[in-house]
């Protein structure tokens, strides 16, 4: 079960895209198979546009996308990610222990990159390469 | 600029990144911050992981605070927090949780939320530790920071 890591590059066109088709990051498991994932850092590279997203934060997600950030995996502010006019490095914080998601790691499941809500973003053109540090934990 | 002294640095756990099962190695290293230390915390930070070279980024996984409380607590400014040198945007902070206590306590805090337009992470950076907008005004305790990281090249 030693860690590892991969990196995943995002095309524009994936974002423009990432409510309707939610990107995989890593695909499932397998049959009682759970995927930790300690660290998830975002690079996004500004291109000469950036996305135009209403309101909706971008979230990674096992399983079913829930009705808020407080009951998702993992959030992150679209204005304060790909909603910007710059280059930027970050972490995604994991979720409020307060509010936590309904099912906070499924059996089997795949992490994606989705928006809140399957809004898909307007405009921009820039791209991402996640780094993402997980272990396949076997039940 | 301080450089940590009195620290070990462990070899991780894990096979070598690469290797034959993908693994990644694993860093620990335990930074032990004198009170001297920590009454300058703001104006003179603490670099606790030196830069890992061009094109290369440390992933701070872990970090635990152990505050070893001896008879002045901190006051004031005791927010403390570890960036990369020149970020705005904290990695982890103890909120003022930690050094400002009457009693010895490790905490394990989560990773802070990366909001506003500023990179958290920068590449080929140390790592630092401060406190917020001054320097504390008192206070005779120590702290070990136990840290837990890898490298990536980006």
């Amino acid at each position: 079960m030693s860690l590892k890591r991969i990196k995943v590059s995002l095309t524009s066109n994936d974002i423009l895209n990432i409510g309707s088709s939610p990107f995989i990051l890593i695909p499932a498991g397998g049959p009682n198979t759970l995927i930790d994932t300690p660290s998830i850092i975002m690079k996004y590279n500004f291109g000469t546009i950036p996305y135009q997203v209403s309101t909706a934060n971008l979230i990674l997600i096992f399983g079913v996308v829930q009705a808020s950030d407080a009951g998702n995996q993992y959030s992150t502010s679209s204005n304060s990610s790909i909603g910007l006019s710059s280059n930027k490095i970050f972490k995604f914080s994991g979720p409020s222990l307060n509010a936590p998601p309904v099912n906070m790691m499924p059996i089997n499941q795949a992490l994606r990159l989705t928006t809140l809500g399957n809004e898909n973003p307007i405009n921009g053109n820039g791209t991402a390469d996640f780094y993402i540090t997980y272990r396949i934990l076997h039940l | 600029m301080q450089q940590s002294g009195g620290f070990n640095i462990v070899p991780g756990f894990s096979s070598n990144e690469g290797g034959s099962d993908g693994g990644i190695i694993i860093y620990e290293k335990k930074v032990s911050l004198s009170s001297a230390q920590i009454l300058t915390l703001n104006s003179n930070p603490v670099v606790l992981i030196d830069a890992p070279g061009s094109g290369k980024m440390i992933d701070l996984i872990s970090a635990v605070g152990q505050y070893n409380f001896n008879t002045v607590t901190y006051t004031t400014n005791t927010n403390l927090s570890l960036f990369f040198e020149g970020s705005t945007v904290a990695l982890f902070v103890w909120n003022n949780s930690l050094i400002n206590q009457t009693f010895s306590r490790g905490i394990k805090p989560p990773i802070a939320f990366p909001s506003g337009t500023n990179p958290q992470y920068l590449q080929n950076t140390p790592i630092i530790a401060q406190v917020v907008n001054g320097n504390p005004t008192e206070g005779d305790g120590t702290v070990d920071l136990f840290l837990t990281y890898s490298i990536i090249e980006l």
